[in-house]
């Protein structure tokens, strides 16, 4: 199913943890605009606020001045439009794989039906009654992309989904991640320290600076969208151009 | 199609008896476990009872520890009035343990999920908490006027403390990870103490209940003897006592162990159902 995605804008944002003597700003004056339908990475030093930049658009993290929005809406609580993905997929250890992907449909009240195809889509319908200790990394991130999609949003953060997986199972997911935006055209942003991931599912890199975060260089990369890109002669010249840019 | 329908049965036939086979050959194991506990009690027990004399000198040691098969005589004697008692008491253990659970959950659940409820409260039971609960009995049976309101009220004091520490130390150490999950999912406050605080605190409740239920049937006891009611094991127990009657009041002992055995199976098969995802994977 084609989806039309959400534009969404961080307009002079500043973005902090703790109050008073504590406060620990994490950016400030902060500028980014993805337009919808786009695949955007993020990647910087450790602990400079991209996942911040997650929270924030997902209404966990209010802003301390500036203005998120999404479309013409600004971002003041979690919206079904927009999903996370975690590390670990963020499963819950008591729910089935059924219920941690109808969660987000549960808490809104709203029929999980849409559920059963999402998980013929990954190919995981028959873990259905499974829980969580009984999958490998690549099915739980599988859930975890089921969940996402189950109420399908607009707009998909992923932060790091992939680090905890090995090689093989994170090229798979990777490619999982490309078909399912090229089919929805979902707008995409994705935070990683993986820097082959970044270039393969990033139409652009936004690279940032250590804390209080600023955009250091955002690197376009046309070609990603294609299966084939991490292939191509191109792809390993792009990556090293990034690594010169966080060196 | 009639073939088809016999086959599925024949199928279905089979699936049913292998999985009877495997539950009995499951079940078999565990009590030949339990079977073995058992034995190996019975016979520390009897090493007790043959050497307990020779090491004291003292002419009543050779009454105070009576051998197993004395004492499982006398409480096969006893057995029309003993069920009596146990029953009374495993009563008033269970009607403790509910009203503790009512109490101790929620509020050990939002005092360790709320921080500033945390901040608050914590003072309040870490003064309350040393505070020996039995020392309230007297109130308490002024209170319940000497009945039994007053014997469960004691055992619920005391298993909510032991309850309430342990839930809000699971619900403070909840994973920001599927807090985080369920948030940006737009849980609410009670969705996500629905789905996420009270299950992923729930194993250590059950574990907190299981600890408590010796101090229960500690603080049965005390309350059965203190003023002894109709029927009740710490009121056997005390009779026994009194009497210089070891045997039975071993056989007493033994019904206090049976009971606190049947809580400990009914809370580990509870733990099973309620908390199906532990027993399951890797």
């Amino acid at each position: 199913m084609s989806h039309g995605g959400g534009h969404l804008r961080f307009e002079q944002v500043k973005l902090a943890y703790g109050i008073g003597p504590r406060e620990t700003v994490v950016m400030e004056s902060f500028n980014l605009s993805v337009s919808a339908g786009e695949s955007v990475a993020l990647v910087g030093p450790s602990g400079c606020g991209k996942t911040s930049v997650l929270y924030a658009l997902c209404g966990l993290l209010k802003p301390r001045s500036g203005s998120i929005t999404i479309g013409d809406e600004r971002v003041e609580k979690p919206r079904r439009d927009v999903a996370l993905i975690l590390q670990d997929a963020g499963l819950l250890p008591w729910k089935t794989v059924w219920a941690n992907a109808s969660l987000g449909l549960q808490l809104a009240g709203e029929s999980t039906q849409p559920v059963r195809s999402k998980l013929e889509e990954l190919h995981i319908e028959e873990l259905a009654q499974r829980y969580p200790s009984e999958l490998s990394g690549g099915q739980r991130q599988r859930v975890g992309i089921a969940r996402a999609l189950a109420s399908d949003p607009r707009i998909l953060l992923m932060d790091e989904p992939l680090a905890s997986l090995d090689a093989f199972t994170r090229e798979r997911i990777q490619e999982l991640f490309l078909e399912l935006w090229l089919k929805r055209k979902h707008t995409q942003l994705l935070v990683t320290h993986n820097l082959e991931e970044a270039v393969f599912l990033g139409q652009r890199v936004v690279v940032l600076s250590d804390k209080p975060a600023k955009i250091l260089e955002e690197i376009e990369n046309p070609r990603a969208g294609s299966p084939d890109w991490r292939y191509s002669d191109g792809f390993y010249d792009q990556v090293q151009v990034l690594r010169k840019v966080l060196s | 199609m009639r073939r088809t329908k016999l086959n599925l049965l024949l199928y279905l036939i089979s699936v049913g008896f292998f999985s009877l086979l495997r539950w009995i050959w499951k079940a078999k194991k565990r009590i030949l476990i339990y079977a073995l506990s058992v034995g190996a009690l019975l016979l520390l027990w009897w090493l007790a009872s043959l050497t307990l004399p020779v090491l004291f000198s003292n002419p009543l040691a050779q009454k105070v520890v009576p051998g197993p098969a004395e004492v499982l005589s006398v409480f096969a004697q006893e057995w029309p009035r003993m069920w009596e008692h146990m029953l009374n008491s495993g009563l008033r253990v269970l009607w403790g343990l509910l009203l503790a659970m009512a109490i101790a959950v929620p509020a050990g659940l939002m005092v360790g999920f709320e921080p500033l409820l945390n901040q608050i409260v914590s003072p309040l039971i870490y003064l309350t908490y040393p505070v020996p609960k039995v020392v309230l009995l007297p109130i308490l049976f002024v209170l319940f006027n000497l009945e039994d309101g007053s014997r469960i009220a004691l055992i619920t004091l005391v298993l909510t403390f032991q309850i309430l520490l342990s839930t809000r130390d699971a619900a403070r150490n909840v994973a920001a990870n599927h807090v985080l999950s369920v948030r940006s999912a737009g849980a609410n406050r009670w969705q996500l103490y629905r789905h996420v605080v009270l299950p992923a605190s729930l194993p250590s409740i059950l574990t907190a209940a299981r600890v408590s239920i010796g101090l229960a049937f500690a603080a049965l006891y005390l309350a059965e003897t203190f003023v002894k009611p109709r029927y009740g094991i710490g009121k056997y127990l005390n009779e026994a006592y009194s009497l210089n009657g070891y045997t039975r009041m071993m056989a007493g002992i033994l019904a206090m162990g049976l009971l606190g055995f049947i809580f400990y199976i009914a809370l580990n098969a509870l733990e099973r159902v309620l908390c199906r995802w532990k027993f399951r994977g890797g």
